[in-house]
């Protein structure tokens, strides 16, 4: 596969079978939701208030998919900008809820890094992409001494960092799946089974629920709900990932499963991590942007902690994007 | 405000087209660099153009949060009061801008928020919430405020009585208000008129009042109005 193909061919999107399956579960799952919420409604089962929730949260993931799925089919490009402009749009959205945005300087200083390594990720070149996240912290911690005031110097510089290393660090190594010639199946698998784990912890929580996970930090979370999801989307992974065993020699249903445990766990963590910041903060939600959801935060939070983990996972037992070739812009 | 507290967004729930016409408003990303560039050529072109003359700068307080009052005769005012600000007050500076007349386009929302970083008031009623948002723009993040008090622009006769409303936002602070007295701007750019004359601008600037002893009582308000009146006035 040519550097070109990869970044902008969409004629063989849907030639692999993870990516198929993956889109079929993902249409189904858009359509029995809301045809569930007309039915217990018509069967008086659920309040009118709820069903309405239903259909703007189904409403919102319909076009969460499209803004997100459609650029991973068209080519690596367009999931790599999109995948781009989440961090940049989740990065101001930190800056507001932790208040790091009236440290000018420090917010550019990370803007400028995010555009760098994700410069890195286009460019397929992994040693600037492991280069920037030391450098990163370097400039931080230089550019918040301007101002000469080194009242609250350690608050602006660890949330830029912390920022820095979310954003440009964890959704980088999401958006360097790109770089894969499989890119399509692993991002769409990582995706998929990063909210479907989401869904599964509440769904499970909600019929099984007693014991609360961690009350202080998240009042609604249920060990019975962790627990569904771990298993769950273990099992998820496991199915969907089935077919992928092909392109790795050598691997077996058993590391798919440990991946999907792996997946499950960060998601959950991530999950805690934001709940953690909107407690520390004070707030309900990140924002007010996606209906029914509230901001991009309250959305990217798993995938914030699964991203690095599932990369490393499938870059320790097969490698991302070994085969293609790097530097393509820098090295021409 | 303390510099170790984690203090979010105030406007965190206002969704982003309704921002600009929020009084809660907090600087963009963007803002930062907007901002000073629309800044630089305020300040130049009331140099070039209108020979702008500042007197009496060093009354302006050391460092913000403080309160400029000014006597109302054309939109050059904003202009001229904020080519006057010192390096330190420039990025969080907001003069009040009337509701009905900057807020009731999302374009001229859009273009007072970005450019000048003003905030709306409105002027039909005694709004004691936003009076409150206004008071903890000032009192906890340090800001400065640019304020009309007569409430409208004269004729530059003379100076309109001010409202009660600046009293109420600054009794029992510590925050500095400044009074401020601008000749010029009405035979410059008056009340119906779009494009400014080329003609001399002075901003004279008066020792600042603190108004910590005085209660949050309709008297007080009245007396601070009454004050402060008679201090831009005078000078």
């Amino acid at each position: 596969m040519t550097p070109t193909e990869r970044l902008f061919d969409f004629s063989h999107a849907l030639d692999d079978r993870v990516t198929v399956v993956t889109l079929l579960i993902i249409g189904s799952v858009l359509l029995f939701v809301p045809m569930l919420a007309l039915l217990l409604r018509m069967s008086r089962l659920i309040t009118s208030a709820l069903s309405r929730e239903l259909w703007v949260r189904t409403a919102s993931w319909a076009v969460i998919v499209v803004l997100v799925v459609g650029p991973i089919l068209l080519g690596a490009f367009w999931a790599i900008l999109v995948i781009f402009a989440l961090a940049v749009g989740g990065y101001i959205e930190y800056a507001r809820i932790t208040g790091l945005f009236r440290q000018r300087s420090v917010s550019w200083a990370v803007l400028i890094g995010i555009t760098m390594v994700f410069f890195a990720v286009l460019d397929h070149w992994y040693g600037m992409f492991v280069a920037m996240i030391p450098l990163g912290v370097v400039a931080i911690a230089a550019i918040a001494l301007i101002g000469d005031d080194p009242r609250g110097y350690v608050q602006r510089v660890a949330l830029g960092i912390l920022g820095y290393l979310l954003f440009a660090g964890c959704l980088g190594h999401l958006a360097y799946f790109g770089n894969s010639t499989y890119f399509r199946p692993l991002l769409l698998l990582v995706l998929t089974a990063t909210a479907l784990n989401d869904v599964f912890a509440y769904a499970c929580g909600k019929l099984f629920g007693r014991r609360k996970l961690c009350p202080n930090t998240s009042p609604n979370k249920t060990v019975a709900g962790a627990v569904g999801a771990l298993l769950l989307t273990t099992i998820c992974v496991t199915l969907l990932g089935r077919p992928l065993l092909d392109h790795a020699p050598g691997l077996t249903i058993v590391h798919l499963a440990f991946g999907g445990m792996i997946l499950s766990l960060c998601g959950q963590l991530g999950d805690l991590m934001l709940s953690s910041i909107k407690r520390d903060v004070g707030i309900k939600d990140t924002g007010v942007i996606i209906p029914g959801h509230g901001g991009l935060l309250d959305r990217l939070d798993s995938l914030l902690l699964t991203a690095p983990a599932s990369f490393h996972f499938v870059g320790y037992f097969v490698g991302v994007g070994l085969d293609q070739q790097t530097r393509l812009i820098s090295g021409a | 405000m303390d510099p170790f507290d984690l203090q979010y967004a105030r406007d965190i729930d206002v969704p982003l087209f309704d921002r600009s016409a929020s009084i809660r408003r907090e600087p963009s990303i963007l803002d930062a660099v907007i901002q000073p560039i629309a800044a630089a050529l305020i300040r130049t072109w009331m140099r070039v153009f209108h020979r702008m003359q500042i007197v009496n700068i060093e009354n302006l307080p050391k460092d913000p949060p403080y309160v400029l009052v000014a006597n109302h005769t054309s939109h050059l005012d904003t202009l001229a009061m904020m080519s006057a600000l010192p390096r330190n007050a420039r990025h969080c500076a907001h003069p009040l801008a009337a509701h009905d007349t900057f807020y009731t386009s999302h374009a001229r929302a859009i273009l007072a928020a970005k450019l000048i970083n003003a905030l709306p008031v409105r002027r039909s009623r005694a709004d004691s919430h936003a009076l409150d948002t206004l008071r903890s723009r000032l009192v906890e993040d340090r800001e400065v405020l640019i304020i009309y008090p007569e409430g409208t622009r004269s004729d530059g006769q003379f100076i309109r009585p001010f409202l009660p409303g600046i009293g109420r936002l600054v009794a029992g602070t510590t925050v500095p208000v400044v009074p401020c007295r601008l000749n010029g701007c009405a035979s410059a750019m008056p009340k119906g008129r779009w494009l400014p004359r080329t003609s001399k601008i002075t901003l004279q600037i008066g020792k600042s009042i603190i108004f910590a002893d005085q209660p949050e009582t309709k008297q007080a308000s009245q007396y601070i109005a009454e004050t402060l009146h008679d201090a831009v006035v005078s000078l």
